[in-house]
């Protein structure tokens, strides 16, 4: 068994007096690609912010490699290389698709103070973008607005500018929700292409992707942790049965 | 959308993209910019010199604006105090200690940039209105501390700002050297202003400006990018005030009121946010309403709120945006 590459330890979080996330325990093997399941408003998004940064926790604490990461920002957890996307296509509308892509690699390799220099500099970044761009099945787009691509597409954008950071630790919110059966064959296909040399952590309602795709699954339900192992240990369980019983997936 | 569509867009796009840029600008913004240029040269023949100086300064402000409003997309209701205490530092400094224009200048312009990193500690990680209430409450704070303090001359001023000779050899005392002078400050300013905008740092800007959470998922700093901004955004503003005092040989309360405050947010509007002469043209025409309104006192109020109403309604990207969007080329 490999090491735990990020570990929550007893996260919680409070809204108000309502508890989105309880007391979960979560360990993300390296290498691996795990799942965090679970029906609607169970905490699975909130637990993504929390493992982020992007909202505080609660209660608990994050170790990254083995280090805390609790309580940093989120831009520096995704320095350190923890990189997500999100559930509701998060985009830059008014870039051209190419420089969605190009705006995550200058992150790391523009100058990203220098106010006296031309953009024109960036333009070579425009390769490796083109090339994220055609793995993704996007290269034709490369110079529209992304605003104006098709929802799929604006999906498979996200993941493409997130896959510019070359993260060893992906986040996943529901890449595929939304999508038609040849997007999300495509998704999968990706997800299982990039896997090699990095850790994929992803909120997934479709379960034959989970099935196909995940080697460890961890289901939540009230935001408490009801469920882990490996698909067919967790599809036996019984809480998990009952959690699920009534609500549209599956 | 078909693949006719997407071609011809491709087209489009890349047609910007090549590299005969002159100055940075793309070929749609050179025509613009040559268009100023000859609004420049032949201005003095047709109005008062002084008249448009005022336009200028007030561009250069305008610029500075848009840089946070248009392309950080942050909103400030406080600039009016990087603008005055620039124009005060810059009068009081020529006055007092006797310094030359240049270092005046430089005095007011950093005056700006200080300020605005006081401002922009306490304010940068609110967004939205609380931002804006932020900027608003702190230059409200200023403005009393300058109708309170003896440095600003109170009510009257500070007055009779020597000209004096800019690096040494440029007499400003002299009215055409003046307004050249000043002129074309204000067309390098557009030129750097539009460098800023396309520059590496610019991109960043422009991507927290459209969706800032992502900016931030992808690693940037935003809190640091956005205090960035505003500092280069107050110092412009502070450059501004000064060369209002140059020109006009006085800085006054109103120049820390809530007044240039006002009109700059008036100016961007009119002319389109998030454009890059946006605030050339809003600020010939704010300008123009209340230099050729002046006759009619308070009225000037009414009329600027018939403009701004109009534009918030029917006009809603200024007039440099819809004609952006008309030509489908950004200006
Ligand atoms: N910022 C917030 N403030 C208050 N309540 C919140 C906030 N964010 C989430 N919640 C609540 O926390 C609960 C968990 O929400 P979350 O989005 O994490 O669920 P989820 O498992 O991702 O659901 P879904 O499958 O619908 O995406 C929900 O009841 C939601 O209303
Ligand atoms: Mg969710």
């Amino acid at each position: 068994m490999t090491e735990p590459i990020l570990q929550a330890r007893g996260i919680s979080k409070q809204f108000a007096s309502f508890t989105a996330v309880d007391d979960v325990n979560l360990e993300v093997r390296s290498g691996e690609i795990h799942a965090l399941i679970g029906p609607n408003g169970a905490g699975k998004t909130t637990c993504f912010n929390l493992l982020t940064g992007t909202l505080p926790v609660s209660k608990g604490s994050i170790l990254l490699r083995g280090k805390e990461i609790t309580g940093m920002s989120s831009d520096a957890v995704a320095r350190r290389g923890l990189v997500r996307s999100f559930q509701i296509s998060s985009i830059f509308p008014d870039f051209t698709v190419l420089n969605n892509v190009r705006f995550a690699l200058q992150r790391k390799r523009g100058a990203n103070l220098d106010f006296w220099r031309s953009e024109n500099t960036l333009n070579r970044l425009n390769e490796r973008a083109q090339g994220l761009l055609e793995e993704l099945g996007l290269a034709e787009y490369a110079q529209m607005r992304a605003a104006e691509l098709p929802y799929g597409r604006k999906r498979a954008l996200e993941i493409a500018t997130t896959l510019a950071l070359d993260p060893e630790v992906l986040l996943l919110d529901e890449p595929t929700s939304g999508m038609g059966r040849e997007d999300i064959g495509r998704v999968v296909d990706i997800i299982r292409k990039i896997r090699t040399g990095r850790t994929v952590l992803m909120v997934e309602h479709n379960l034959s992707v989970v099935e196909g795709l995940c080697d460890h699954v961890t289901v939540l339900a009230r935001g408490k942790v009801i469920a882990e192992g490996t698909y067919d240990e967790v599809a036996k369980d019984e809480q998990v049965i009952t959690a699920y019983l009534g609500t549209p997936h599956a | 959308m078909t693949t006719l569509d997407s071609a011809s867009e491709t087209k489009d796009l890349h047609v910007t993209k090549e590299p005969y840029q002159i100055l940075g600008f793309t070929r749609a913004r050179l025509v613009f910019f040559l268009l100023f240029v000859a609004v420049v040269a032949i201005g003095p023949m047709v109005l008062y010199p002084i008249f448009l100086m005022k336009v200028y300064t007030f561009i250069i402000f305008a610029c500075a604006y848009n840089l946070l409003l248009g392309f950080t997309g942050l909103m400030s209701f406080g600039h009016a105090a990087f603008f005055g205490m620039g124009a005060y530092l810059c009068g009081w400094t020529a006055v007092n200690l006797g310094l030359p224009p240049s270092l005046a200048l430089l005095a007011g312009t950093a005056m700006g940039a200080v300020l605005g990193a006081i401002f922009g500690w306490v304010a940068i990680r609110r967004t939205g209105l609380y931002f804006a209430m932020i900027t608003l409450a702190l230059s409200q704070m200023v403005f009393f501390i300058c109708l309170r303090t003896p440095f600003t001359g109170g009510e009257d001023g500070i007055q009779g700002v020597p000209r004096g000779d800019l690096f040494g050899f440029i007499p400003l005392g002299s009215d055409t050297v003046l307004y050249w002078t000043i002129a074309v400050i204000t067309l390098l300013v557009v030129v750097l202003f539009n460098r800023i905008i396309h520059s590496p740092f610019g991109q960043v800007l422009r991507a927290i400006r459209n969706n800032p959470v992502r900016a931030q998922s992808l690693g940037y700093n935003v809190d640091r990018f956005k205090l960035i901004s505003f500092i280069i955004s107050a110092g412009l503003a502070g450059f501004a005030g000064s060369l209002k005092t140059i020109v006009f040989g006085i800085a006054t309360l109103t120049d820390v009121s809530l007044v240039p405050s006002t009109e700059v947010v008036l100016i961007n509007l009119v002319g389109g946010i998030g454009t890059i002469f946006g605030p050339v043209v809003g600020s010939f025409i704010i300008l123009s309403i209340e230099h050729f309104l002046a006759p009619y006192g308070p009225y000037i109020f009414v009329f600027q709120g018939v403009v701004f109403m109009f534009f918030v309604l029917i006009f809603r990207q200024g007039l440099v945006g819809e004609l952006q969007k008309l030509l489908k080329k950004h200006l």
